[in-house]
């Protein structure tokens, strides 16, 4: 009787080893998920210019995960005359140019909405952040909520009220800033209130 | 693994015959670990796995990286500086005062690590109150952001001095990824001249856009 084959031999193992190595794969990319996941916006609902866009996705605070959905729509990608929620003329230095972003957000009174951030993206997906204070300019915190009434903050900090502000409207619009190198043009418009959700509005 | 088998059919185990063999294993599995070990340590291979890719240029040079563009556009010492606040920092070494543009390049990025190091590789780095540097927050891609550096270092640190400038803050996370060597093009003279310069050097506020 002649030796049973290398392969009869080592069948189990080679069963095992496909298995062994998806083990050693998922156990070694434990930070993936925060690293590359979490790092920006990656599932991303779309929408385009004009239209409303409904959009549902959950912020966290000291109570726990916070659900929320909110009617977004995207008017204009314009030429901007001032800072957002200020009235101070802009001073831009040569090669730079304002563009205004004109949003309507409708969302009930009681949702914390002021922690959002705004990117415009152009044609080659350069990214570039709505800021609220850089040398350049100067303005509102939040990009999505009127700086005057914004509504409930999350509930990050004992002892602080999260709600004291005047209610927040229905329906609101807001025209956030951001500056761009002049001669980019804006393709896309990505909102979004914490990774990995966002909305994606094309600006076109 | 058949050869070893048949090696122990021929000569059966005995407890004298075993023992030697255990003892030889286990000397060549110490041998061979202390050799890793020794390897190891002669070859310069972490320090090499967790080294920056340096990305080298002069004064007025655009040096291209993965993250942006930097040209250092001034160079200047003296032993006093005047701090954006107004507040006047007197060293008993130099302080050299670097004047940079940094255009971020895909989004908006900080380039957070700032230093000077010496011809010996020491490194002084940037601080908040006796080193001074702001970057201004995340510059937007494609608008230059002028920013200053001013670094307190010893006299005999000037001649020979490079900029470093990279994003991550901390030293141990620039592994693999891109980092600007500015060769200031500094001498002796300089050091000297500066050692005895008193006169305050102003540390401006970052400003976007192209120097005016």
């Amino acid at each position: 009787m002649s030796a049973p084959g290398w392969w009869r031999r080592n069948r189990w193992g080679l069963v095992a080893l496909p298995v062994a190595a998806a083990a050693a794969l998922a156990a070694s990319s434990y930070r993936v998920e925060d690293y590359w996941w979490l790092e920006k916006p990656r599932d991303l609902a779309d929408g385009s210019r004009g239209e409303w866009v409904e959009f549902s996705a959950s912020q966290y605070d000291r109570t726990g995960d916070v659900p929320f959905t909110v009617r977004v729509r995207l008017d204009e990608v314009r030429t901007a005359s001032a800072p957002f929620g200020s009235e101070d003329p802009l001073e831009l230095p040569d090669g730079v140019q304002a563009v205004a972003v004109d949003l309507t957000l409708a969302a009930a009174p009681d949702v914390p909405l002021a922690g959002c951030s705004l990117v415009l993206r152009d044609a080659d997906g350069t990214e570039y952040e709505y800021q609220s204070s850089s040398p350049s300019i100067s303005q509102a915190t939040s990009p999505c909520v009127p700086p005057d009434a914004r509504g409930p903050e999350l509930d990050l900090f004992e002892g602080l009220d999260p709600d004291t502000g005047p209610r927040r409207p229905d329906e609101w619009a807001v025209s956030p800033v951001v500056l761009l190198p002049e001669g980019v043009e804006v393709t896309q418009v990505l909102l979004s209130w914490g990774p990995p959700d966002g909305l994606l509005i094309s600006a076109g | 693994m058949g050869g070893a088998r048949r090696v122990v059919r021929a000569e059966p185990p005995s407890r004298f015959g075993r023992l030697p063999r255990r003892a030889a294993f286990a000397v060549l599995l110490v041998a061979a670990l202390a050799t890793g070990r020794a390897v190891q340590e002669l070859l310069p291979v972490s320090e090499d796995a967790s080294a920056p890719f340096e990305r080298t240029g002069g004064v007025g040079d655009e040096i291209a990286l993965r993250w942006g563009e930097v040209e250092v556009t001034s160079v200047e010492g003296s032993t006093r500086i005047a701090d954006p606040y107004g507040a006047v920092h007197v060293t008993s070494g130099v302080y050299v005062v670097v004047g940079w543009t940094y255009t971020a390049a895909g989004e908006p990025q900080i380039p957070s690590y700032v230093a000077i190091r010496d011809t010996e590789g020491r490194v002084f780095r940037t601080s908040v109150e006796r080193n001074p540097y702001s970057s201004g927050g995340a510059a937007q891609p494609g608008i230059p952001r002028r920013v200053t550096a001013a670094i307190e270092v010893p006299v005999d640190a000037v001649a020979g001095a490079e900029l470093l400038v990279t994003m991550e803050q901390n030293p141990e996370n620039h592994r693999r990824d891109d980092i600007a060597v500015v060769d200031l093009g500094l001498t002796s003279d300089d050091a000297e001249a500066w050692a005895a310069a008193e006169e305050p050097l102003p540390v401006e506020d970052p400003a976007d856009g192209t120097a005016p």
